[in-house]
């Protein structure tokens, strides 16, 4: 509709996940006395030198910057518990590891600003982003499967806030084309037909006719989709090309015997 | 689309806390503490601004959709109601200039595609058959996941096979179609994300 600013409002920038992971929690140990401070997002302190607390990561980052504390890198981020999830994650093929919520961009954060705080910063790393492709691989191969899914809900385990927001775009209209090509209102029902004459539009060659336009607008749709995303961050790029050939293959393997059907 | 109500509370703590980090200026606070206070103000109005946004953005999308829905226009604030009608005027306005007061007499409603329509035809309703990614705090047995009673008995016909009611494991995110899950999320059962 005119005067609309955003075609895909639900759909979060990188930059907007980060900020959302931002409000997590961490532990620091400060090197100075401060009151508590009551904050509109809660209530954190008072801090004393070396004593361990939790306070938000955006405040443990603000602190830090000033050289006022430093941050303990959470359990998940050590050597041996990143090496582990990164054998058991290349073991399994379909499910996913339990990894925080928002692992790619708390690494990420205390990446930027807490290198000094994390011990083997340079393995950490690359586990992590060892971590992160093989996972992504898996989310775009396991795309295929929801295929099978021909109903209203996909389950998803255990993937992260970033996986799920560079997905979503994609797998949400992919389901609702499935679905929408599902309907029985597509599939010739020789019963509807004869009883009634109000419909009759609905005949088959028509009926092919339209399955054949709403494959076409939904490829389309997807590459304008596609194209307007790699403009926002690395992450999304990375699904593009690969994904959109899966789609199309889907769709194609989805929509041809409907087609066919109605015309023989 | 989120109560407006909710917004009241936000904005009055947001006025007096403005007040305190001018406090904190003049009382000579520690600067360290003046900026955290800062800082954390700012992340909020980032916030609520991200959110007033969003919701102008679907206003914009649907006004006439809203205009016309008690239900969803009761849930606007007062300066949203004020902003949709006013961009409704506007639009009506402009295409009525642009382009219907040039159309047959018969065709110049803008909600309705001729004069013979009995119903409002021409207005785009929200997408509700999208799919959502959400998540539940407590397991959700059997959810049916088709429409469920809204739908008339009329198009009985049109009915796909009924599908295995569906569970909800708590904290398992799931991609969803909206419809069937509406209720649960506006109990507060269901968190979309």
């Amino acid at each position: 509709m005119a005067g609309q600013s955003d075609p895909h409002p639900s759909l979060f920038s990188a930059d907007e996940v980060e900020f959302v992971a931002e409000d997590e929690m961490i532990e620091i140990v400060p090197n100075m006395r401060m009151e508590p401070l009551n904050l509109l997002c809660g209530d954190y302190g008072p801090f004393f030198p070396q004593m361990v607390t939790k306070v938000p990561i955006w405040l443990a980052i603000a602190l830090k910057k000033r050289g006022k504390c430093t941050i303990r890198p959470p359990p998940w981020m050590s050597i041996e518990s990143l090496t582990q999830i990164l054998e058991s994650e290349r073991e399994s093929q379909e499910s996913f590891q339990v990894l925080p919520f928002h692992y790619v961009e708390i690494s990420r954060l205390l990446f930027d600003h807490a290198r000094d705080d994390i011990p083997d910063v340079y393995m950490v790393r690359s586990l992590i982003e060892d971590i992160r492709d093989v996972r992504f691989h898996k989310v775009e191969t396991s795309l295929e499967s929801f295929e099978d899914a021909r109903s209203s809900a996909v389950r998803i385990k255990n993937l992260s806030a970033m996986e799920v927001n560079i997905v979503r775009p994609f797998v949400g209209r992919a389901l609702q084309a499935f679905y929408k090509h599902g309907s029985p209102d597509l599939i010739p029902n020789p019963e509807r037909m004869s009883n009634s004459n109000a419909n009759r539009w609905q005949q088959a060659p028509d009926q092919g006719q339209r399955v054949c336009y709403e494959l076409m607008h939904g490829v389309i749709l997807k590459s304008a989709l596609y194209e307007k995303d790699k403009g926002f961050d690395n992450d999304t790029r990375h699904c593009s090309t690969q994904a959109r050939s899966c789609y199309i293959r889907m769709l194609a393997r989805k929509i041809v015997p409907v087609f066919f059907g109605s015309l023989f | 689309m989120v109560r407006s109500k909710l917004l009241i509370p936000v904005w009055f703590p947001r006025n007096s806390r403005e007040g305190t980090v001018d406090e904190f200026v003049e009382g000579g606070t520690d600067p360290l503490t003046i900026s955290l206070y800062q800082m954390d103000l700012d992340r909020t109005q980032f916030l609520l601004r991200s959110y007033l946004r969003i919701r102008l953005q679907k206003i914009e999308k649907h006004m006439f959709h809203i205009l016309k829905t008690d239900e969803l226009f009761n849930r606007l604030s007062k300066e949203e109601k004020v902003f949709a009608q006013r961009s409704c005027d506007d639009l009506k306005m402009h295409l009525e200039d642009s382009v219907l007061s040039r159309l047959p007499d018969n065709y110049q409603s803008i909600l309705k595609q001729s004069i013979i329509s009995e119903e409002i035809d021409m207005v785009p309703k929200p997408q509700l058959d999208m799919f959502v990614v959400c998540k539940t705090k407590y397991y959700l047995g059997h959810i049916q996941l088709e429409d469920g009673d809204d739908g008339n008995l009329d198009d009985r016909g049109n009915q796909r096979p009924l599908e295995e009611p569906f569970e909800m494991e708590p904290n398992v995110l799931y991609f969803v179609r909206y419809k069937p899950i509406k209720k649960l999320v506006e109990e507060g059962k269901i968190d979309l994300y």
